[in-house]
């Protein structure tokens, strides 16, 4: 009975191979009792196998790639069971003797009753295709770990601006999931009294399907903060041309930005400071004249008359400009700092006992400082100026109320957690003046720190309180910021960074020295003075920079022991090089003194010697020159022994 | 009695210092910039020189040097408003340091003025109700 079943399938195959020429896929047939597989010769073309009349099923296992057999054997368990036709697709080893990949579809032959007499099936030689989705599926693998590690956040909207696809970036720029996403709509995240960008956005994507980039908008993170979104996308289509959505990448720019506002706003203040100082002095040599002809027709009326009184009004007025003036040469005055070690926490109770007496006594007064508070760098009496500031600041904003509070926090806390460009050693002083006044209008937050910006009525304040201590903070290598305090009130920031400690740095190329000799720089060019500074920090001097000759005349005068050596700069204005060398000499006769000159022209070496002069350098110069020069004229006796190290 | 110098290149400054001196009772020579100031201090032979710091030509702390080196007991009064490069406290502590007796922080008043003028020239010189 088997026979004829089986004999009746092979004819089977026979009609059914003819019937298959077309398709080209080769057939074959395999006998359960006597297990011998029979194929078409298009079969063994495939398989670039010479052609047997008959094969074992076992011999046949044998040319699946072991890989592959496991799941030939599931396949094949699951279709006896089901009788399902089944499809696979698995390696086979060619008649060359590589493997290369065919889809198996087959069915089992049944006879009598049902019985299993055999099965018969289809091969097809898929490698190409396989090879080229193995491909596909290691780019897409690709992509999708490309898209997933991005801090970047990647999105694709349909028609109706619904999310159809986040990757996980969305997590960490605004603290949703992707999961939490899709289906939601892109105007869901837009931060809701700024929508007008992203309603733009929307309008552009739905009206003309074009691509865009760079456009920003604000949206909210889950927390509800606000965060900035610059968004590129382009538009998608299906297979058949139809627009379906859009797809692109959305990249979290606020910290960029609030940077970059920041920098603008420090330029800004840096202009208005030069200008600012520009113009106080010659304020006050008009307000010398103004108040003076005043007061001398003053002399002339009659006291207690009518002009009298108006001339004193004149007077009382041209005060008010003069202490102005004071205040603006205070904010401009950024690089006459004298930086001594300054206790902060000092500062601030001599400030409040100063406070308490004029404060009204609705007023409580918080003070917290935390334990061995590192000193800063700065000038004592502009620190000072600064918490007074804040604190007569935080005293106004709670004028008129029946009660209030003034908090002043001392911490300590390291540039990880300040977002503040890194000091030295990452250390800062925090100072916290907290408030519970009417707190801080969004719309004047920016512009706190102006100079001229008030809030107060004309007559109660002239705007350069804030700006004082913003310029004051800036030069010492702080920053202040202002934000509203948790529960109303503002609170005022101000970081200093700790005073760091004089570490000698040796280094190979510059010739460095054992002890730490105090250098005074003195170059009118800011930059050139901080380089300086900033080398001779490195070989381990203790330089103070200073960018007028005057000023620093003035210092050395005032403690002619405080320095071992002057750098200075000879083209400055009020005293050039050459005479602030002549001066600093009629006090310290044996002061060794480097002049730095740009034009050999202007200082000849005869009036170097005549100046006494350490070293005269001409600019160009290399720090390994300027240090080997520094060194030289601190240790004499080296240049006579030859035994400096080439740098 | 000698006159007292005033060395400003501000006019007006020169100007009101002249007429509160001379309002008073004083003596007054004006010169306009540092190099005038010194050649005056020579030829005039002032009982005080007023000398703003930052000038034209010759800079006050100049004038104050040369003055010092020529005639030691001239005594002298600096007057400034600051520069663009030093506060006004700064230049007039430098003033001191170079020999000036008093110093005048500008704006300052005309009574502030007078008071140092007396200081430096006693008490019995000209006075404004005389």
């Amino acid at each position: 009975v088997s026979q004829s079943a089986f004999a009746r399938s092979q004819d089977s195959l026979q009609r059914y191979a003819l019937a298959l020429e077309a398709t080209n896929d080769g057939l074959w047939n395999c006998d359960i009792e006597s297990d011998v597989v029979v194929c078409t010769p298009r079969y063994w073309e495939m398989l670039g196998r010479q052609p047997q009349a008959d094969i074992s099923v076992d011999e046949w296992r044998s040319w699946v790639h072991p890989d592959d057999r496991a799941r030939l054997a599931a396949v094949m368990a699951e279709h006896f069971e089901t009788n399902r036709p089944y499809d696979l697709e698995l390696r086979i080893l060619t008649g060359t003797g590589a493997y290369r990949w065919y889809r198996a579809r087959g069915r089992t032959i049944r006879g009598d009753q049902g019985r299993i007499v055999g099965h018969a099936g289809t091969l097809a030689d898929v490698h190409a295709a396989r090879e080229a989705s193995d491909a596909l599926m290691r780019s897409e693998a690709r992509f999708r770990d490309i898209a997933e590690t991005l801090s970047d956040w990647i999105w694709e909207i349909d028609v109706n601006l619904a999310f159809t696809y986040c990757t996980g970036g969305l997590l960490g720029v605004l603290g949703f999931a992707p999961d939490e996403l899709i289906g939601r709509s892109l105007l869901d995240l837009v931060m809701p009294d700024e929508a007008a960008s992203a309603l733009g956005l929307a309008d552009h994507v739905r009206r003309t399907h074009e691509a865009f980039s760079g456009i920003e908008i604000p949206c909210a993170h889950k927390q509800g903060r606000r965060v900035l979104l610059q968004v590129s996308g382009r538009p998608l289509y299906t297979a058949a041309g139809q627009y379906c959505g859009f797809r692109g990448v959305a990249s979290d720019v606020t910290q960029r930005r609030a940077l970059e506002e920041q920098l603008r706003q420090t330029q800004k203040m840096d202009a208005l400071g030069t200008l600012a100082g520009g113009i106080a002095h010659d304020f006050n040599n008009i307000l010398a004249a103004l108040l003076g002809y005043v007061e001398l027709a003053s002399w002339d009326v009659a006291a207690g008359s009518r002009p009298a009184g108006h001339l004193q009004e004149a007077l009382a007025a041209g005060e008010r400009a003069r202490d102005l003036v004071a205040q603006i040469l205070a904010f401009s005055r950024r690089d006459s700092t004298e930086a001594t070690s300054v206790d902060l926490a000092l500062v601030v109770r001599e400030v409040l006992k100063l406070l308490r007496a004029s404060l009204p006594s609705t007023i409580e007064i918080v003070q917290r400082a935390a334990a061995d508070l590192p000193a800063i760098t700065g000038n004592a009496t502009q620190i000072h100026q600064v918490v007074m500031n804040l604190c007569v600041n935080a005293e106004y904003a709670m004028r008129g109320q029946p009660s209030g509070r003034l908090e002043i926090d001392l911490a300590l806390v390291t540039g990880a957690g300040t977002d503040v460009g890194s000091s030295e050693h990452g250390r800062f002083v925090r100072l916290q003046v907290r408030d519970t006044g009417t707190g801080l209008a969004p719309e004047t937050a920016g512009r706190l720190f102006e100079p001229f910006f008030t809030t107060k009525p004309v007559g109660e304040g002239t705007g350069m309180g804030l700006s004082v201590v913003h310029g004051i903070v800036l030069a010492h290598g702080g920053v202040v910021r202002a934000r509203q305090a948790d529960g109303g009130g503002a609170l005022f920031e101000v970081l200093l960074p700790v005073a760091a400690p004089a570490v000698p740095v040796a280094t190979e190329e510059l010739p460095s020295v054992k002890r730490a000799a105090t250098i005074l720089v003195v170059d009118d060019e800011p930059q050139l003075a901080m380089m300086v500074g900033h080398v001779l920090g490195r070989l381990g001097y203790e330089p103070t920079m200073c960018t007028s000759s005057l000023d620093a005349l003035d210092r050395f005068t005032r403690a002619p022991g405080a320095f071992d050596l002057v750098v200075t700069d000879q083209t400055m204005p009020g005293l050039t090089g050459d005479r602030l060398a002549a001066e600093l000499h009629r006090v310290r006769p044996e002061l060794p003194i480097v002049l730095c000159t740009g034009f050999s022209h202007q200082l000849s070496q005869e009036r170097a010697k005549e100046l006494q002069l350490a070293a005269l350098l001409y600019k160009p110069y290399d720090m390994g020159e300027l240090a080997r020069a520094i060194r030289e004229a601190l240790t004499p006796d080296l240049k006579v022994r030859g035994s400096i190290p080439t740098p | 009695m000698a006159p007292i110098l005033v060395i400003d290149d501000d006019r007006q400054a020169r100007g009101v210092v002249r007429s509160a001196l001379e309002r008073a009772g004083y003596e007054v020579r004006e010169a306009c910039d540092g190099s005038e100031g010194a050649r005056l201090a020579r030829t005039e032979r002032p009982a005080l020189v007023i000398t703003d710091i930052l000038m034209p030509n010759k800079e006050g702390l100049e004038v104050i040097r040369e003055l010092q080196e020529g005639h030691r007991s001239l005594p002298i009064i600096a007057m400034s408003g600051g520069s663009q490069w030093m506060p006004p406290d700064a230049l007039l502590r430098l003033a001191t340091y170079f020999g000036a007796q008093r110093t005048l922080l500008k704006p300052f008043s005309l009574a502030d003025l007078l008071d140092a003028v007396r200081s430096v020239l006693g008490p019995d010189g000209p006075t404004l109700e005389a």
